[in-house]
């Protein structure tokens, strides 16, 4: 496949070199909190994240251009949401944070599956991009977004205060799905 | 190439499981032999 075919143009998807610019300063958090404590999750994160900062610089063009201003908006909300959530109260019991430990594993592992599966059609804002039917998405519609959830179930459990956030986290993935839906039937 | 990526994230999944459990067991065990409140 030709270089052509496979990058994207800078000037025609400054979203997707924004975004990868931003996947790979995660990636190197992540990196940073892996050598800190040697934890296999964080090389997890790692692996995610530079998979989507590949992806984002060299994905698939939107067909149908981008989509209306107010939609990019609350995708990018809804990406950037998951970063304020607090922190595990101090007297959460060991055992519930090992319970929100292998939830988050299992979620971050659900969506960095799908990620991988979706490859160059991934992106934040809803897009017209070649649709995926393989592989986890013959089973699930957005197993991306079910993979954030699961892992984000784990962090409203070691602080209850976090439920406000979790519940417009989870409206805007739910908004997100019909949005993108929609967008793949006018395909 | 795919499949290859995926294989290596559930195995990483598993292994970031295992992890956390053994530190929990770990931890626990500790916590027994200092006999803490609790534990």
């Amino acid at each position: 496949m030709s270089t052509e075919l496979t990058m994207n143009k800078p000037r025609s998807d400054l979203s997707g070199r924004g975004g990868a610019a931003v996947m790979f300063i995660f990636a190197g958090i992540a990196g940073y909190r892996f050598a800190v404590g040697f934890q296999i999750f964080f090389l997890l994160l790692i692996l995610r994240d530079l998979a989507a900062a590949y992806f984002l610089f060299t994905r698939a063009p939107s067909v149908s251009g981008p989509g209306p201003l107010h939609e990019r908006l609350l995708a990018y909300v809804s990406s950037a949401l998951p970063l304020i959530y607090f922190s595990p109260i101090e007297s959460t019991p060991a055992a519930l944070l090992m319970g929100a430990s292998l939830l988050s594993i299992i979620g971050f592992c659900v969506s960095t599956v799908a990620l991988f599966e979706i490859s160059h059609s991934f992106g934040v804002a809803p897009a017209s991009r070649p649709t995926v039917k393989s592989g986890i998405y013959r089973f699930v519609r957005h197993p991306m977004y079910l993979g954030y959830v699961i892992a984000e179930v784990a962090i409203l459990m070691v602080n209850p205060l976090n439920f406000l956030i979790f519940g417009a986290s989870v409206s805007l993935y739910f908004w997100r799905g019909k949005i993108e839906n929609s967008v793949h039937r006018l395909e | 190439m795919k499949r290859l990526f995926q294989g290596l994230v559930i195995l990483l999944a598993i292994g970031a499981l295992v992890q956390a459990v053994v530190a929990f067991n770990s931890n626990e065990a500790q916590a027994i032999d200092r006999h803490e409140p609790g534990v």
